[in-house]
């Protein structure tokens, strides 16, 4: 059965992305991997296949067809960036993937990933949790079990999916709920493409939970996961291979939370030390880290938070203005949010 | 010049026959009656005649067929022309009427008399009425009377004398005016031959030009002066600095060019003193540092002048010294022991600002990074810890110790190797060291009847270590057996294989029978060795390191030698892996799993291995070795990793026990206090930083005294140092420092399988006892061949032992014992193999 894999970026991620996809390359040659870019390149930087890891790029302005940009607009970066791999997903599938596999771009591939592919010949879905046992110490169940209630039991950083009537079931299912309602509002409990999984198990025939210890490995369950190395080189978790690690957070945050739970399990700093040493090596000198094209008007002012909500919530502004992020036309919507004083100048 | 008058078809010209031509070889005979030749002869001799200048200057007078200075003798200078730039006919003649009057020609007379006289040949510049004036009114009097040695009572005396010789003589008028480098560096004022001083004051200074050169190029010169411009205090600088203003220079350059480097400030918010010292990487570049403030400082938020959050408060002060351990401060940072700080106030001062830990428990960039309210309060990072953190539970360093805090420093090797190629010497290989080279192994063959080539990573003369005392022993027995010992070590150390394609230009440097002969290239070493490999009988080549070195190099100066038998020795495990020791990421025993796999993908070394293993492959193709271990475990681990292919394996130890009577038990008067020791370089795969946990932990029993043997400076306040060099030439000596001071059991922590140690062996030797872990190879083999100690799992079961009694009743019971007192007696290493072995065709 052939893989395809995707994950989904904005431009300032592509170092992740590549360290993803050599890491997948080394272990699956065979798998077809797809890009999914929710951006455009920065001036003076062109994207090109060609020396990536990647067998295909899905722009999502292309993805996302008429309205595009009424819809992005809609969306921060992270929103946008999960929001479009529901449809990315329906799309290989339409277009013949057998199977098809998520990675987050701030994953990486250290073992085997064919007992997935295995699963997926049986199952048709195929979800990781955050966490497999009880944590017992405050903290942790604050740190953990407590987020998970409220970002989602399920971590999205991976899904599995066959082509078969459930698989395209869930696709579709995930690919409208993620085009309408893919935001950070935990308060109304959603919390942007995760927290609507806590509903497949329930929703969808075929869902198997991978409860192995080797998949998704990250700060977020590192309490009850010691990772070491075999005298063969494999690197283990709890005895058993490591498939994926999610290097979550990379920065101060994710160095301290790696820390509370990884403690004195030093393998761990190893898999981030050379995490880092990758990045840095795949890093594009020419896209900024802050980058991300629709962050901004055409004339290059930062859009507010409150504009893009506006946007969302007015079914009137949709209507008026096509192309929200149009800054030079009049009448338009920077216009208009200047004349609201939503902006100042 | 007289080779025009044997041009060919040249015609001579009138009164040229007091020339006459010998036979054979022409040449010039002058005759006295002849004046012209007689001035020809002079003019020619003085070499004062350009003529290649004097026929550019009057074309005609090439297709005159006339020899030009004959032209000039007989027309020119009477057309008023010039023989040189140099000398001006028309001058000469207006300025000396006697000349004049004697209708002489004027260079002639400036050859024959003229010069002796000191008359001048062309206009000088320097004449004008105005030039001395004007330099008098900025000369620095006593200055210029202190270069002098003379006293003149006037500037205007002085001027002039520097004007007519001084300045020629090197002599400045004023502190901030270098004349000769003026002169230097500005060709015009040079070539126009006018006073460097006077033409700076009247030009120079305005048109920008600098009174004495800088270090700097000009370019950066103005660029940094654009940068200083807006902020420099002028006002402030001249009102500080009286001299400057005396001399009228101008402010911001005098700053730039000198007064940064005398430590004046440029504004009354900089102080340059402070920022260098306080900077390092500051002092260390020798960078202008409000250039620098301005440029880069500012954004990093560097301190400019010392402020109240600087200077530690007496409370910081007395908190932080009761816990600073000035021993490791000083171990760690080689910069302060240089300087002869005190450890203390440079910790107070800018350690804690640099991450520098006070103690070796304490980790400053830890406790910042990982307390955010002690990071913005500007704060000692460890007089918070002593005065709140430690009462609030806060963790003083990385849970992950040493090995987390090693992994955060680490960089890609790659990086490593490509800067220490970038140091690389770059000097053009002499080709008189190669003679040398050669002529010296030529001397040798005559007296030689075999040849060891022995490859090596670094100079055995000089290091201290177990395979350069090896090479050392093993250098002896050669010589001692009349062969000659040519060793070659990497002029440019790298901690990898050198895998450059052209090989041959890589430089080693050459040792034979003791004695350093230079750096040579491989590819001139190979023709050396090709020359001379017939001259001796018996040719070996003995592998110890092939750190540094390019394999391929390795196995042609094998071939061209014709080697008859090949060692490889088992030091260390640099055939498997870069990692020589075996520690991925330089924390942790991998025992070399196949290049491909993960954890040799995450390794720090994985991507150098690949191409590793293919260069040691080839090599091991192509020179068939025997492989030598000095023990069972180094060759059962390398076996066990590795594909090479080997002729033999022999395992060979270094050295041999002998027994010395008279061992007795002499601690039954002492007090009852056990000392423990740690011997050898504080490195981590040594494990150093386990003997630093044992120092640090407050619950070991008081009975313990700790002690740290090595040849370097004392690491912690609490292991008292004992200085130990085996370079002194005294091979027994740590056996000996450790009977004198009467230690009982040894550390040897390391976290990799030692191949030997030959500190285990001298430890056994002087009668201790040894603690180690099960990972450390030979020396847990050892211990436990001969239960001499004990062989721990974990840092936490020697910890424990330490504290439960376990290894105080093990010293009670082996004080009962008599001390053993043996002696270590090395084998000859390579030679026990070689001595004797059958020739075999190469």
């Amino acid at each position: 059965m052939s893989v395809t894999c995707f994950t989904s970026i904005s431009l300032n991620y592509l170092a992740k992305a590549r360290v993803l996809g050599w890491s997948l390359r080394r272990f699956h040659p065979d798998w077809r991997i797809v890009l999914c870019v929710t951006d455009r390149a920065p001036p003076g930087y062109e994207f090109s296949l060609s020396g990536e890891p990647f067998d295909r790029v899905i722009w999502a302005e292309e993805l996302m067809g008429e309205g595009a940009r009424g819809w992005l607009f809609k969306h921060e970066v992270v929103e946008a960036c999960t929001a479009v791999k529901g449809p990315a997903l329906k799309l290989l599938l339409s277009e013949g993937a057998e199977t098809v596999f998520y990675l987050d771009p701030d994953t990486a591939v250290l073992g085997s990933l064919g007992e997935l592919q295995d699963a997926l010949l049986s199952d048709s879905i195929l979800l990781t949790p955050h966490q497999l046992v009880p944590e017992t110490s405050k903290r942790a169940i604050v740190d953990n079990e407590i987020c998970s209630l409220a970002h989602g039991t399920y971590n999205l950083g991976f899904i599995g999916v066959r082509n078969d009537e459930s698989g395209r079931a869930l696709a579709q299912w995930w690919s409208d709920r993620l085009i309408e309602y893919c935001v950070d509002d935990k308060g109304r409990g959603i919390f942007v493409d995760q927290k609507w999984c806590d509903l497949v198990p329930a929703l969808f025939d075929g869902v198997r939970i991978v409860r192995d210890p080797g998949y998704n490995v990250a700060s977020w369950n590192l309490s009850n996961r010691k990772v070491s190395f075999g005298r063969d080189g494999q690197c283990l978790v709890n005895g058993v291979a490591l498939k994926f690690f999610h290097f979550t957070k990379l920065g101060p945050i994710g160095d301290t939370m790696t820390r509370v739970y990884a403690k004195d399990n030093t393998e761990v700093y190893e898999l981030w030390s050379w995490y880092k040493r990758m990045v840095d090596q795949h890093s594009v000198a020419a896209v900024p880290s802050s980058w991300w094209h629709y962050g901004q008007f055409s004339n290059g002012v930062k859009i507010p938070r409150v504009a893009r909500i506006l946007f969302r919530e007015r079914q009137d502004l949709q209507d008026s203005f096509a192309d929200p992020f149009d800054a030079g036309s009049h009448p338009c919507f920077y216009e208009w949010l200047i004349e609201n004083e939503v902006i100042s100048l | 010049m007289l080779r025009w008058l044997f041009k060919k078809g040249a015609v001579p010209a009138p009164g040229l026959s007091g020339l006459t031509l010998g036979k054979g070889e022409p040449k010039v005979q002058p005759r006295a009656e002849s004046l012209l030749a007689r001035q020809m002869e002079r003019i020619s001799a003085a070499n004062a005649f350009d003529e290649k200048w004097y026929l550019n200057a009057y074309p005609d007078v090439a297709n005159s067929a006339l020899p030009p200075l004959v032209h000039y003798l007989m027309y020119g200078w009477k057309e008023g022309r010039d023989p040189s730039p140099d000398f001006s006919t028309q001058y000469y003649l207006q300025r000396y009427a006697d000349v004049k009057a004697i209708g002489v020609n004027p260079l002639f007379h400036y050859v024959a008399i003229g010069r002796a006289q000191r008359r001048s040949t062309r206009p000088n510049p320097n004449e004008a009425p105005e030039i001395v004036p004007r330099i008098a009114v900025e000369l620095d009097l006593d200055f210029y009377n202190h270069q002098a040695a003379t006293s003149f009572q006037s500037a205007l005396e002085a001027a002039e004398h520097y004007v007519n010789s001084g300045s020629e003589k090197g002599f400045d008028p004023h502190p901030q005016f270098k004349s000769l480098e003026y002169l230097e560096d500005n060709a015009d004022v040079r070539s126009a031959r006018i006073n460097p001083y006077y033409h700076y004051l009247v030009a120079g200074r305005g048109e920008g030009r600098l009174p004495f050169r800088m270090d700097v190029p000009f370019e950066d010169y103005l660029h940094q002066r654009s940068v200083i411009a807006k902020k420099f205090d002028a006002e402030f600088y001249l009102a500080s600095y009286s001299d400057v203003a005396k001399a009228g220079v101008d402010p911001l350059h005098h700053f730039l060019v000198a007064g940064w480097k005398e430590g004046r400030d440029p504004c009354s918010d900089f102080s340059t003193d402070f920022y260098i010292f306080a900077h390092r990487d500051i002092r260390d570049a020798g960078v202008n540092p409000y250039v620098h403030y301005l440029t880069e400082g500012f954004r990093e938020g560097r301190v400019t002048r010392i402020s109240d959050g600087w200077v530690p408060t007496s409370a910081v002060r007395a908190m932080v010294s009761t816990e600073f351990d000035p021993s490791y401060y000083l171990q760690c940072n080689a910069d302060v022991r240089a300087t002869g700080e005190d450890p203390l106030e440079h910790f107070l001062y800018f350690g804690w600002r640099e991450f520098r830990d006070p103690t070796s428990w304490f980790s400053c960039a830890y406790y910042l990074q990982a307390n955010e309210d002690v990071a913005t309060s500007g704060l000692n990072p460890f007089y918070h810890y002593i005065a709140a953190g430690r009462a609030e539970g806060r963790e003083f360093r990385h849970p992950g110790g040493w090995k987390a805090e090693h992994l955060q420093r680490l960089r890609p090797l790659e990086t490593e190797i490509e800067e220490a190629l970038r140091l690389q010497a770059s000097e053009p290989q002499s080709r008189d060291i190669v003679d040398h080279i050669q002529a010296a192994i030529e001397a040798s063959a005559s007296t030689s009847k075999a040849l060891m080539l022995c490859v090596s990573h670094d100079d055995y003369k000089r290091s201290v270590g177990g395979v350069q005392l090896c090479i050392n022993v093993e250098e002896a027995a050669a010589l001692s057996q009349g062969w000659a010992y040519l060793n070659i070590y990497p002029s440019t150390p790298i901690p990898a294989l050198r895998s450059e394609l052209d090989w041959s230009s890589i430089s080693v440097e050459v040792t034979l029978n003791g004695r350093k002969l230079g750096p040579v290239v491989y590819g001139d070493l190979l023709e050396v060795l090709s020359g001379v490999a017939d001259s001796f009988e018996r040719r070996f080549l003995v592998v110890h390191s092939l750190l540094g070195h390019s394999a391929q190099a390795i196995a042609k100066l094998h071939a061209r030698l014709m080697v008859h038998r090949s060692l490889f020795w088992v030091h260390d495990y640099f055939s498997l892996c870069p990692s020589f020791v075996l520690l991925r990421n330089g924390i942790e025993y991998c025992g070399a799993p196949p290049a491909a796999s993960t954890a040799c993908v995450l390794c720090r070394f994985g991507r150098e291995r690949l191409g590793h293993s293919e260069q040691m492959q080839a090599l091991f193709s192509e020179v068939r070795f025997d492989v030598v271990a000095p023990s069972r475990t180094a060759l059962e681990v390398w076996r066990g990793s590795s594909t090479l292919p080997a002729e033999t394996q022999i395992v060979l130890p270094h050295s041999e026990f002998e027994d010395v009577p008279g061992g007795q038990s002499e601690i039954a008067e002492r007090a009852f206090q056990i000392n423990v020791a740690f011997l050898g370089h504080p490195a981590s795969h040594k494990g150093w930083h386990t003997f630093l946990r044992v120092l640090d932990d407050q619950e070991i029993p008081p009975q313990f005294d700790f002690s740290h043997f090595g040849a370097g400076v004392p690491a912690h306040k609490r292991a008292r140092f004992v200085n130990v060099s085996v370079l002194d030439g005294d091979a027994g000596a740590m056996v000996s420092a450790l009977r004198r001071e009467r230690i009982d059991l040894v550390l040897l922590w390391s976290i990799w399988p030692e191949t030997y140690s030959l500190v285990a062996h001298e430890a056994l030797a002087a009668g201790c006892g040894i603690i180690c872990n099960s990972q450390s190879g030979n020396i847990a083999r050892i211990v436990n061949e001969t239960g001499a100690g004990f062989v721990f799992e974990n840092d936490a079961d020697l910890i424990r032992a330490l504290k439960d009694g376990t290894i105080i009743e093990y010293v009670k019971g082996s004080r009962k014992q008599p001390r053993p007192a043996r002696n270590l007696k090395y084998s000859q290493m390579s030679l026990e193999i070689l001595r004797g072995s059958e020739v075999r065709e190469a």
